[in-house]
């Protein structure tokens, strides 16, 4: 009885733990997005962030892409080995699982690691030396100056980052095709443009908008939060960004469901 | 000045007079107002009244020192790039601070930071200073500077200022007023010749816990 009465407990607190964190992360938010004291030098933060959050990602996403799209045109072509299947169904095999998967999804999830970390423990680190009481006491709000530039630079340039991953990705498949002796040009070429569905970028471009704002946020949150020292910084880094992953995974199947369904 | 020993709630309680904690009870008035009855925006306004000098200087450190005394200015005037930058480098000048206007807080020395956090908070001309242990982590001589910094901008630009503190130097130094917390709670009032005289056994053992002090007190 008594086992029963704990186990209960247990999901009883575990459920108030999560309604106190989805609460506390829209008030977040909410405070994140009001009125900015001014305009004019949100804009300039804005600009830096799509600076280093984005621009400052554009490595790892071509490099990632390339051999993304490598490995899948290698798969596909093993796995097409039956004479009745088209060569150029490899084109379209990558294209389809770059344009609709593995540039929004993978990207994002990296961007998550790469990004999500470095806002968690900028911000952790502002908390626990105090720069964030420093800037409530100016009489900023401390979560729109830090936390909105955020949100809004990674939410117009990763975007961006989606587009550059589906175009490296496409070149990755096609010189390693070509490499591996998979895939001729001609049949790759029309493969990436066979029964082409624009549809499908926007449905990504849509995925990428909605997974900038989980990769800026959810980690944001984490480490506006953080209580402590470095080492507390540190497990707002890691929380932020399994969290961030987590999230990033559900809306990924809900998004799929609504604009695909 | 607020003074007591480690962990008896100082900073806690210059934090609640802030608005940075909530206090479990009780208000805080600043002009007959309760702080924590205001909205989001009268307190955005009443703060932009308080300048803070916290315990490690909380500079920005992805800003120089410039910029760090620039931005309160930025945010809250219309002044021009160039009259910006005078307001501040006249505030560096007057912590005696100069040519380390593209240093980075990193590269700055304790006593640096704290003077550069003083130029920050005097650059809106506040009406209060809160300042949470100006002292620690800084030599006797280093000390003296911040505090006289402290005592001489109080004056100068008429402001109150409330120091939280455990050095008696700084005690002895600067305090007009001096409040000793025990416990979480206010265990004694009165000034700096009255703190040498008091016979509260938690304000003895705390004042006189050097040796120097204790000297002192055989001697007078």
């Amino acid at each position: 009885m008594w086992s029963i009465i704990l186990i209960f407990n247990e999901i009883f607190q575990f459920t108030m733990h999560i309604f106190f964190h989805f609460g506390r992360y829209f008030i977040l938010t909410k405070r994140t997005f009001a009125k900015p004291e001014k305009v004019s030098i949100y804009w300039q933060r804005i600009l830096d962030e799509i600076v280093s959050l984005g621009i400052g990602s554009l490595g790892i996403v071509a490099i990632v892409s390339v051999f993304l799209g490598a490995v899948i045109t290698i798969q596909s072509a093993f796995n097409f080995e039956n004479p009745l299947i088209p060569v150029y169904a490899i084109g379209v095999a990558v294209r389809d699982s770059i344009i609709l998967e593995f540039a929004p999804l993978v990207i994002s999830l990296i961007l998550a690691g790469k990004v999500g970390s470095s806002i968690a423990s900028e911000i952790g680190t502002m908390r626990v030396t105090e720069q964030i009481d420093a800037l409530e006491i100016m009489g900023i709000n401390s979560a729109g100056y830090l936390i909105a530039p955020k949100i809004i630079g990674s939410m117009l340039f990763n975007p961006i980052l989606i587009v550059f991953s589906m175009f490296f990705g496409i070149l990755g498949g096609y010189v390693f095709g070509l490499l591996a002796g998979v895939v001729t040009s001609h049949d790759y070429i029309y493969g990436i443009t066979y029964e082409f569905r624009p549809y499908n970028v926007v449905y990504a471009l849509i995925k990428s908008v909605v997974f900038a704002f989980i990769i800026a946020s959810v980690p944001a949150y984490h480490g506006y939060y953080t209580n402590g020292g470095a080492l507390e910084v540190g497990r707002s880094s890691t929380k932020g960004v399994v969290y961030c992953i987590v999230v990033i995974l559900a809306f990924d199947l809900i998004l799929t469901q609504l604009l695909l369904a | 000045m607020i003074i007591g020993v480690s962990g008896s709630g100082k900073t806690t309680l210059l934090k609640c007079m802030v608005g940075l904690i909530d206090p479990d009870a009780g208000d805080v008035l600043f002009n007959g107002r309760n702080f924590y009855d205001l909205d989001f925006n009268a307190k955005k306004e009443i703060r932009k009244e308080i300048g803070m000098l916290f315990q490690g200087g909380a500079l920005f450190d992805s800003q120089t020192v410039e910029e760090n005394v620039v931005f309160p200015i930025s945010m809250f005037t219309n002044l021009t790039i160039a009259e910006k930058k005078d307001r501040a480098n006249f505030c560096l000048k007057r912590v005696n601070l100069e040519n380390v206007n593209n240093l980075y807080p990193s590269e700055l020395s304790g006593g640096m930071k704290k003077r550069v956090a003083i130029a920050r908070a005097i650059a809106v001309q506040p009406k209060y200073l809160f300042c949470d242990e100006p002292n620690s982590g800084l030599d006797p001589l280093t000390s003296l500077v911040i505090d006289n910094l402290i005592k001489e901008i109080t004056e100068e630009y008429n402001i109150t200022t409330v120091v939280i503190t455990h050095d008696m130097n700084s005690v002895m130094e600067i305090g007009d007023h001096i409040m000793f917390i025990y416990k979480g709670e206010k265990w004694w009032e009165g000034n700096r010749t009255e703190i040498l005289k008091t016979d509260n056994k938690e304000v003895c053992d705390f004042v006189y816990a050097t040796k120097f002090m204790r000297d002192l007190k055989t001697k007078f």
